[in-house]
């Protein structure tokens, strides 16, 4: 017997065997795994969201009251988000848009005109007009949302908004 | 690597021969031909369900409120949702096929006589584990097709003489058909059914192995 009939029919059928099962069962377990990874590393989509230039007229000193309300998903589940912002024009191009979620325990802060401040109703945290504390409980200034102006258009980012909004809007 | 791995474990179970003798080498009768592989593939297709099965239920919820949006988001949404529901869904078609022609050939070629009745019993209870399998599957997705055919197939049930009433109440767990239908279906379809379907599948392969497979004519 030479070194090549070492492989006869029998160990030929053998070798096929292993090789089918084997590739089987390494597609099945690779579709598989990826199918149970599914979503977990997608990232959390941010949407611009238009305000109506109406509401941010030119620079002034006022904030307008702007409610931001989108659809989310989560999973297959629909949802309406609701959030608050104040936002005011500081250039031509140029708008900010502070949100109105107070950083102590989640209230809605209200713009006092006169006194150009932000007051919370909750526990009277204060912040000047850039949101920085001044007075009272809160740990943090408020948050702020990413702003553009693209063809006159304001857009406000979601990116800070809580999964679920608030609520109490 | 492998290798040792096998020869480690072979040194402790001495599963070496066992392998070459009952698996790789294992005498069977003179003229069997490919008619004879329909079993086997009804038990590679319940392989597959049972793994596509598995995975689906990672997303799947037996609510009347959700099971059709995240049927729809499973298989449109998930990366290869298509593919392993694609699977599943031709696998099952697939398997009732198989399962007959298995029959067919266990039937024409006499192989359900003495001494094999009780594999024969087993194969009968299993082909309605089949069909059990396939009724409770279908309404799952939760789609008019699922909802109407589960509506004909339960009322069935109820033209049976004197217990159907009752019968068709506890199939559909009410007069309705609805959430509760819902769940216990998917109960039946993922815990009780699949449990059965094991242990008869057990004793299915025990006994051809006690037995051999029968001759061909």
């Amino acid at each position: 017997m030479d070194k090549e009939s070492d492989i006869n029919r029998r160990k030929f059928m053998e070798i096929g065997i292993f090789a089918i099962t084997g590739t089987i069962a390494a597609v099945s377990t690779t579709a598989l795994a990826r199918f149970a990874v599914g979503p977990s590393f997608e990232k959390e989509q941010v949407k611009w969201i238009e305000v109506d230039p109406e509401d941010v007229q030119d620079e002034t000193d006022h904030f307008a009251r702007v409610v931001l309300e989108y659809e989310t998903k989560d999973g297959w589940v629909l949802d309406n988000t609701r959030a608050l912002a104040y936002v005011k024009r500081i250039k031509e191009n140029e708008v900010i848009a502070i949100s109105a979620v107070c950083t102590h325990l989640g209230c809605i802060v209200t713009w006092v005109e006169d006194q150009q401040i932000f007051q919370c109703p909750c526990h009277d945290g204060r912040y000047d007009a850039d949101g920085i504390v001044i007075s009272g409980p809160p740990p943090r200034p408020l948050e702020r949302h990413k702003t553009k102006v693209e063809d006159g258009k304001i857009l406000l980012s979601t990116e800070t908004i809580p999964y679920g909004g608030n609520k109490s809007v | 690597m492998f290798k040792r791995i096998y020869f480690w474990i072979d040194e402790r179970l001495d599963i070496h021969d066992y392998i070459k003798k009952d698996v790789l080498d294992k005498p069977i009768p003179k003229g069997v031909n490919l008619s004879y592989c329909f079993g086997g593939i009804t038990f590679f297709l319940f392989l597959m369900l049972a793994a596509t099965g598995y995975f689906m239920s990672i997303y799947y919820v037996p609510s009347p409120l959700q099971a059709y949006d995240v049927v729809d988001y499973m298989t449109y949404e998930v990366s290869l949702g298509y593919v392993i529901r694609g699977v599943h869904h031709w696998a099952a078609n697939l398997m009732v096929v198989t399962v007959f022609l298995h029959m067919i050939r266990v039937y024409i070629y006499g192989a359900y006589k003495n001494p094999r009745e009780i594999n024969w019993i087993t194969g009968v209870l299993l082909f309605c584990l089949v069909m059990a399998f396939g009724f409770t599957g279908y309404l799952l997705p939760w789609d008019q097709k699922a909802y109407w055919a589960t509506r004909v197939g339960t009322s069935m049930m109820g033209t049976v003489p004197v217990v159907g009433e009752y019968a068709l109440k506890v199939l559909r767990g009410g007069s309705k058909l609805g959430a509760l239908t819902l769940v216990r279906f998917y109960a039946f379809h993922v815990i009780f059914l699949p449990i059965v379907t094991v242990i008869l599948l057990m004793g299915h392969f025990l006994m051809i192995r006690r037995q051999g497979i029968s001759k061909p004519l």
